[in-house]
């Protein structure tokens, strides 16, 4: 978990006024991030969305992301799929960005790329919008259509595993090396 | 239908005055750090 480490991040750079918003991307609602966030127990925000708010303006295809903005509310630095407070060059950005008197603008790092159709955007969005209507099984069959153009899509692929096997994310700990058998076996 | 936006949002472009959910009921809104540097960081338990 990344959580406890944003917060040793957090605190340790309050004295350069830098905040940290923590997002949990999860369709279903706040019930299935909380308790890691709640074990974590941080002082920074944290906030849930089940809409894909931020998905729609970013267009990511994986978490975890991180993306750094300025006093300014200018975004200097992006990288969505594969962002780690835990690894130095990561947590050495963030620390940069936090010290630093000046911007840095640097190039954004997408891990994954964003939606690379509008096909997929497309069912991806009808699914979104069935799953929140309670239309489970439509919002399913809108996603599966959707990954058929973006296998890689990973936004995508673990939220229709979340929904179809809750079992294996939500009961203690994730289960990756059940998504590695189903990658293996094209699920 | 949910509203969709094609212009994805790039280095040096300006954050979105957006408002979140925060994770124990009520809103977050991104205006709350005018002035401050922030980092979103965003996960997901699955």
């Amino acid at each position: 978990m990344q959580l406890p480490v944003w917060q040793d991040f957090y605190v340790a750079n309050q004295q350069n006024g830098t905040e940290v918003l923590a997002v949990a991307i999860d369709f279903q609602g706040a019930e299935l991030p909380r308790p890691y966030v709640e074990q974590a127990n941080p002082t920074y925000a944290n906030a849930v969305d089940t809409e894909n708010l931020l998905g729609l303006h970013f267009g990511f295809q994986a978490v975890p992301n991180a993306v750094f903005v300025d006093e300014a509310g200018i975004i200097q630095y992006a990288k969505f799929g594969g962002f780690d407070i835990r690894k130095p060059a990561d947590r050495q950005l963030a620390e940069e960005f936090a010290g630093a008197d000046q911007v840095l603008l640097t190039t954004t790092e997408q891990a994954a790329g964003g939606f690379n159709s509008d096909e997929a955007r497309s069912h991806f969005n009808n699914g979104l919008l069935l799953f929140h209507n309670g239309n489970r099984e439509q919002a399913l069959t809108e996603w599966r259509e959707g990954l058929a153009y973006e296998p890689e899509n990973w936004i995508i692929r673990k939220q229709i595993w979340a929904i179809e096997h809750p079992e294996r994310f939500y009961s203690g700990d994730v289960d990756f090396d059940w998504q590695r058998e189903q990658i293996a076996l094209n699920q | 239908m949910t509203e969709t936006t094609n212009a994805v949002l790039q280095v040096g472009d300006r954050m979105p005055a957006l408002t979140l959910t925060d994770i124990n009921g009520g809103e977050i809104q991104l205006s709350r750090y005018a002035g401050q540097k922030y980092i979103i960081y965003m996960w997901a338990s699955w």
